[in-house]
């Protein structure tokens, strides 16, 4: 059913992209081409090899509305695989003082820089965490923006459940990723008592920007993980079986500057339907467990640009839940006794003509353990840039961040 | 003879006071010709451009940039790159009120939300460009600079600005070349620590209707030896620009 409606809403926008007289009236065409080249830090061995494509088309409607259409592509030169994707197909139509935008498409909130616990629609894109930067995933949704006298609230009806992919999540579930290897698990049925909607309001008091938010859904990783136990009394993993469940989240979001600096802030709670954790099915025993309890996630930070150009930031992200990426822990210990993931990000970056130089550092608190991503820039002309980048995580032994490998990344990125 | 001397007297004073009276009504004050300069910068009630930026750096390589600019009155700009494509989309909004802190967003497509820039960023260069945000709003001169100096030339006043005491300016002071016929700033060379550091200047100005256009702005690093150049491509005065132009809602649309 939701692929029926996904496609009736492809094939309507594809329709409407191509139904005007003259193909090019009024229809722009970009597109993006990446190729990468990933090398271990030593710099001898070639891990990856990706050539990624995004091409976009968007068609406007008059004043009235755009039609926006991408497709993304990875090619692996050294599997020699790859695959091309539809990314976004959204029609946004704007009226005197609404807008609505349907289709497949990423709803972006929240006011902090990278990590964002009131950003819920979209599930997160990981591969983007090391390039700096979180982004999501599309979804099936419609969106809805009022604009009033300083005053604009969104409703969000997500069709289309879509949890987070757990293969591309290994590096960052640590010790739990090989748990999940054979993880079956099933999406909730397509019922109407299972969309997930979101609302937001936003105002704008005393040059502060604040939004509230709520979001009713699922959580994009599976909440419960059992298994079945052998005769030996020990989990059986070929019988692991996970769960989604559902939750309700309350956000808070505020922006604005004060002497010169940039402030902001995010914070969540939390509330987890615990009827999900609470069920157990015969023979299964919990392997891995999250949170049963409302718990909270906050973000606080601040930037700030010198004279000479120089700009840092710094975050404090507090996540009740025991961390950002991973947030699972063995079914036997209680929540009480869950530690809550507590970072420090940091972010620097200086620029000038054609170069710019950046550096992410996110630190655990607790465990001692961070990942460093500098990254230099280069435009070799007004369309392409050189990026060397790379990815260095500390505390390998027993930090959130051991799982992730070490590397040096070159691209060149190209746009028309 | 003594009375033809207190007559004479009396006419020489007379003519003297009238000199004096016909000097002060054709005299300006530095202020006074800031306020034009201001009245001109600020031409009509909201403005629609086109625009081409060119950069180039200190060995000649050049990048062009094409962007469309929204101004109302002298508290809103919108401004949104066209080309090339690896910044199409990318916009900025100025909301700027009396008496308060500039408010300013930059809009990046490829994260689908707009980021509040803090007024520390304000000075830096906008996009890589020699300009910054503040260089992109329209100045409220008289609201920022006083003036300390005056020369009255032929064709021109030379004016030297500094800021007022609590704004936020990077600039210590301005030397400003203002032509007597258009009141626009031909000339503007901005210090820091007595150091000059950027020029702007307007090599090229057109009368539309009323209103003078800047049909050409030539912003120097002095520093660094890069310059930025904007040329007006199309532009509209008094089109009753709506207030949703300036907003965060058409800053994120596709077009």
């Amino acid at each position: 059913m939701k692929t029926k409606i996904c496609f009736i809403i492809i094939v309507v926008i594809i329709s409407l992209l191509l139904s005007s007289t003259a193909l090019a009236d009024n229809l722009n065409i970009t597109g993006e081409l990446k190729q990468g080249l990933n090398f271990n830090f030593d710099g001898k061995e070639l891990v990856q090899a990706n050539s990624e494509y995004k091409l976009e088309f968007i068609k406007g409607l008059g004043y009235d509305g755009d039609l926006y259409l991408s497709f993304k592509g990875i090619y692996d030169n050294l599997e020699n695989e790859g695959e091309f994707n539809l990314d976004e197909a959204l029609l946004a139509l704007y009226f005197s003082t609404t807008d609505l935008t349907i289709g497949k498409q990423i709803v972006n909130w929240g006011t902090a820089d990278g990590i964002n616990p009131t950003n819920n629609i979209n599930p997160i894109d990981i591969s983007s965490f090391t390039e700096g930067n979180l982004t999501g995933e599309p979804v099936l949704a419609a969106r809805a923006n009022y604009f009033g006298e300083n005053l604009d609230i969104t409703g969000v009806l997500i069709f289309d459940f879509l949890p987070q992919n757990l293969s591309e999540m290994s590096s960052y579930l640590g010790e739990e990723a090989n748990l999940m290897s054979n993880l079956d698990i099933k999406s909730p049925e397509n019922k109407l008592k299972n969309m997930e909607y979101a609302l937001k309001v936003g105002s704008r008091i005393a040059s502060y920007d604040l939004k509230l938010s709520y979001f009713h859904g699922w959580e994009d990783l599976p909440a419960k993980i059992s298994v079945n136990l052998d005769n030996n009394n020990q989990p059986d993993l070929t019988t692991i079986k996970g769960s989604y469940r559902q939750v309700d989240k309350f956000g808070v979001a505020i922006a604005g500057t004060i002497n010169s600096m940039g402030i902001w802030s995010e914070l969540a709670y939390v509330n987890p339907d615990r009827s999900n954790l609470n069920k157990a099915g015969p023979a299964q025993t919990p392997l891995l467990t999250t949170m049963n309890k409302s718990y909270l996630q906050a973000v606080l930070g601040s930037d700030y640009t010198f004279d000479n150009g120089v700009y840092i930031e710094g975050q404090y992200i507090y996540y009740e839940n025991r961390s950002i990426f991973n947030p699972y822990y063995r079914g036997n210990i209680k929540d009480k006794d869950v530690k809550a993931g507590q970072y420090v990000m940091g972010r620097a970056s200086y620029g000038v003509i054609n170069s710019k130089i950046e550096m992410t550092t996110l630190f655990k608190l607790k465990d001692n353990s961070a990942v460093m991503i500098p990254v230099y820039s280069r435009s070799l002309n007004s369309v392409t840039d050189l990026k060397i980048s790379s990815i260095i995580s500390l505390g390998k032994e027993k930090g959130e961040f051991k799982m992730l490998n070490d590397q040096l990344i070159i691209s060149m990125e190209t746009s028309f | 003879m003594k009375k033809s001397i207190i007559i004479g007297s009396f006419l020489l004073v007379l003519v003297m006071v009238s000199f004096i009276k016909v000097a002060s009504v054709g005299a300006i004050s530095g202020n006074e010709v800031l306020t034009r300069v201001e009245d001109a910068m600020k031409a009509g009630e909201d403005m629609q451009a086109t625009e081409e930026m060119t950069l180039i750096d200190s060995e000649g390589n050049r990048e062009v940039r094409k962007l469309e600019l929204y101004q109302k009155g002298s508290g809103k700009m919108m401004m949104r790159f066209l080309e090339p494509a690896d910044i199409r989309g990318v916009g900025v909004l100025l909301l700027s009120e009396e008496e308060q802190e500039d408010i300013i967003y930059l809009y990046m497509p490829a994260f689908r939300r707009e980021r509040r820039i803090a007024s520390s960023a304000k000075n830096q260069s906008f996009m890589g460009t020699d300009l910054s945000y503040e260089d992109m709003a329209q100045m409220n001169y008289t609201d920022k600079y006083t003036v300390i100096n005056m020369e009255d030339n032929k064709d021109t006043y030379q004016l030297l600005i500094k800021p007022k005491p609590d704004t936020d300016i990077s600039y210590n002071k301005a030397e400003m070349k203002v032509d007597k016929n258009s009141y626009l700033p031909i000339e503007t060379k901005f210090y820091k620590s007595e150091k000059a550091v950027k020029k702007i200047s307007i090599p090229v100005r057109e009368k539309l209707g009323e209103y003078w256009v800047l049909k050409k702005m030539v912003v120097k690093d002095l520093e660094s030896k890069h310059q930025t150049i904007l040329e007006i491509l199309e532009v509209k005065y008094d089109q009753g620009l709506d207030d949703n132009i300036f907003t965060i809602r058409n800053l994120k649309r596709f077009r």
